[in-house]
């Protein structure tokens, strides 16, 4: 490995001399000469961290090995996915139930997970659905969707999974303010000002199974919320949400939402609202929204629709929410692992100013205030500034933490990271970012522990970083090696989607979880399971056809089929039998107009077939299973409407020839 | 004992094991008992890969099969259920 190590190193050493006297313009001068080591993991070896990479315009999240950027899972969440049946199997389908029905796509963009006094505790890691506005829990003991949960009253759910610090509640917060679901949406779009509201949910998370309910919404002024933040260890009870478009436009937002020198950041007391919503003081609001649940004993998805939301209105009840103005309309808001920094960064501003919740307290408590902003106080700017980050670059977005007293900004504008200290405000270190930087991402480092050897930072423009590919080019991530007190780029690796924001956590806290290897077969509740294959069997009931299949290396029971008629419903339910870690089996059937099944070890999956024409239909399996995988095949006959042809099947010995 | 084991192996055992001395993905169960040990079979059913690796016997089956035996999960106390099954097959009382 040694030896493997130092040739790798020469290379990066050939690499940087020859790029040498370039300008530092590129990628391949802005890499030393160690970096190959720094993120070089041997074949067979582990790497030192998770990385949850939201997939964008995928719908999907993606999960890598860092350091060595190796793509190990994606995660089917928001969008169908063929490959795994998500959204097609009989199982899968109420996951995307919605109340407009089923929705096959959409774009997540944030990733949170769960936490336990402030640090990551390997349970979940929750999602954001960015159009339709959803949120999800995925399991990690799985690696799979568990729930998807919709938001009434929301356009774009982009203020959203972040969490606070027990993950008592995930917040959804609306990027676009819409009249409220049970208000008449049939109104003049230049109504905005009187009609439009927005809405911020706080979704309950209950701290044993995971399962989420919208606690409780708070209906703000009609403004667009952008990110959030959980206040920590003293600002703890405390939310923080960047907003724009304080103009209130409703067109051309570009230039109409930028006129105001400053918007706000929204402090909320959620505490202070637990108290209102158990003073009864909420109202109780009719809203239509789906509630999906994964359960893996039945292997099934269940979808229903709720019916209510509790709304409390904070322009009228006092002290839930406070504005703090923000210069130059706030994307990133950011809080330091002691609680007491939060950090706003406007998205044309070419300062970062810092925030100091003591202040802001005494600032409430003296009432401070510039008067109010439709309802809500707007504390002063100085009463709650901590100071401000001078001249740091242009077009600040987002920060996270090393814990050690340092912030690290993302600049898009001028594409680069910048490296400051918390206390005095100074500038420590710079480094560009190939190109136009989004989010960064440190694991833990939106907690009180973060894990600072590693920062990587999730690129808009990907230009020239690899072997283009047409007019679309893979996303681009960089590993920085943050240890020391200079940044260092070690490694690119390209993602899936559009990366938006990420989240990372040491390997021993996911793999030592519980995570699962198999479903034990003689816990499978499925309705439709075949625990054995003498129970193997095909029943027509009218026009469906169920065709109760086993699966084990290497054959399907039944694997002839006949009976089966033009016209009729054909539901594979396919069980595994296989009790063994990475069995799973595939199964496909021609013609089959949605996708494969991919089952796992004891696991019950189900395809619906619908054949459109007489006569033979192969059937296999999909994953490659043993030396005799190519043999794991089967036959459907479809025979003509009204054929006398009666329903038989069998496996290992050929039946008496119907005719 | 043997009822229970006969459970276990209709979702874990007989969809590759026929009870009479054919085979099918692999051998007949038919016998097995006189061929081995209740010890062999308890080792090698509750956790088959280090003798499909390493024992002789086991390498000249898996030539004959060509189908790895899988790790079914069984615990303990079901190999010797399925043992006792086995037994009750070859004509145990």
């Amino acid at each position: 490995m040694k030896k493997i190590i130092s040739v790798l190193t020469l290379v990066a050493f050939a690499l940087l001399l020859g790029l040498g006297s370039c300008k530092p313009k590129n990628a391949g001068n802005a890499v030393s000469g160690d970096a190959a080591a720094k993120a070089y993991v041997a074949p067979g070896k582990y790497d030192e961290f998770y990385n949850f990479v939201s997939g964008g315009f995928s719908g999907q999240m993606s999960v890598y090995g860092l350091p060595s950027g190796r793509l190990l899972r994606v995660i089917p969440v928001f969008s169908v996915d063929p490959e795994k049946g998500w959204g097609y199997s009989e199982e899968t389908k109420p996951m995307l139930n919605t109340s407009h029905g089923f929705v096959p796509w959409d774009d997540l963009h944030h990733t949170e997970l769960s936490q336990t006094n402030g640090e990551i505790n390997g349970k979940w890691v929750f999602a954001n659905a960015n159009n339709t506005p959803r949120l999800a829990r995925i399991d990690l003991k799985t690696f799979r969707t568990a729930e998807i949960l919709e938001l009434p009253n929301s356009g774009g759910n982009h203020s959203s999974p972040f969490g606070t610090e027990n993950s008592e509640y995930i917040v959804a917060g609306t990027r676009f303010s819409v009249p409220p679901d049970n208000a008449n949406g049939d109104v003049p779009i230049s109504s905005y000002k009187q009609n439009f509201k927005g809405h911020i949910s706080f979704v309950s998370v209950n701290p044993e199974s995971g399962k989420m309910n919208i606690a409780f919404q708070l209906k703000t002024p009609g403004v667009n919320f952008d990110l959030a933040r959980c206040g920590r260890a003293k600002s703890h009870g405390w939310f923080f949400f960047s907003c724009y478009n304080t103009e209130q436009a409703n067109t051309l937002l570009e230039v109409n939402a930028s006129q105001k020198d400053k918007d706000f950041i929204m402090a909320v007391n959620w505490k202070k609202a637990e108290e209102y919503i158990k003073a009864g003081q909420g109202e109780k609001t009719k809203a239509k929204y789906a509630h999906n649940t994964y359960d893996d004993g039945t292997h099934t998805a269940t979808s229903i629709i709720e019916n209510e939301v509790i709304v409390l209105d904070v322009a009228k009840l006092k002290d839930i929410c406070y504005f703090i103005p923000c210069p130059k309309s706030p994307h990133g808001c950011d809080v330091d692992p002691t609680g007491e920094y939060i950090v706003g960064s406007g998205k044309l501003a070419a300062l970062i100013p810092v925030f100091s919740f003591d202040k802001l307290q005494k600032a409430i408590a003296d009432k401070a205030y510039d008067g109010d902003y439709q309802g809500i106080p707007v504390v002063k700017y100085e009463a709650a500034l901590y100071g401000e980050v001078k001249k740091p670059g242009l077009g600040p977005l987002h920060t996270e933490f090393d814990g050690k007293g340092n912030a690290y900004t993302s600049f898009f504008v001028s594409s680069e990271v910048v490296k400051w200290n918390i206390k005095d405000l100074k500038v420590v270190d710079r480094v560009p970012t190939y190109y136009s930087v989004g989010h960064l991402c440190i694991p833990g480092g939106n907690t009180r522990k973060p894990f600072p050897k590693y920062m990587i930072a999730y690129n808009k423009i990907t230009k020239d970083r690899y072997l283009p590919t047409g007019p679309e080019l893979s996303q681009s991530a960089q590993l920085f090696d943050i240890s020391g007190d200079k940044m260092q780029m070690i490694l690119d690796f390209p993602t899936i989607g559009e990366p938006h924001y990420a989240q990372a956590a040491p390997a021993e806290i996911i793999r030592n979880n519980g995570q699962l290897k198999i479903f034990k077969i003689e816990d499978n509740k499925n309705a439709y399971v075949t625990k054995s294959e003498k129970d193997s069997k095909v029943v027509r009931e009218g026009k469906k056809v169920h065709v109760y299949m086993t699966s084990i290396r290497s054959h399907f029971a039944p694997d002839n089929i006949e009976g089966v008629q033009l016209g009729d419903e054909v539901y594979f339910h396919v069980t595994n039998l296989e009790q063994d870690w990475d069995v799973p089996h595939g199964f496909a059937v021609k013609g089959a107009s949605n996708a494969e099944l991919l089952i796992m070890p004891g696991e019950t999956n189900t395809l619906k077939w619908v054949p459109d024409r007489v006569g033979m239909f192969p059937m296999y399996c999909t994953d490659f299973c043993s030396a005799l995988h190519q043999e794991m095949q089967g036959y459907v006959r479809v025979s003509p409407a009204g054929s006398s042809v009666p329903i038989s099947f069998h496996v290992g010995k050929s039946a008496e020839p119907t005719k | 004992m043997a009822t229970k084991g006969e459970g276990i192996s209709g979702t874990k055992c007989t969809s590759c094991h026929k009870l009479t001395d054919e085979k099918l993905v692999g051998p007949g169960w038919k016998g097995v008992t006189e061929r081995r040990t209740p010890f062999w079979i308890m080792n090698f059913i509750t956790n088959p890969d280090p003798m499909i690796d390493k024992d002789p016997a086991v390498q000249a089956q898996l030539e004959l099969c060509l189908v790895r035996m899988p790790n079914q999960s069984l615990s303990d106390d079901d190999a010797r259920h399925i043992v006792e099954f086995m037994r009750k097959n070859d004509g145990a009382k």
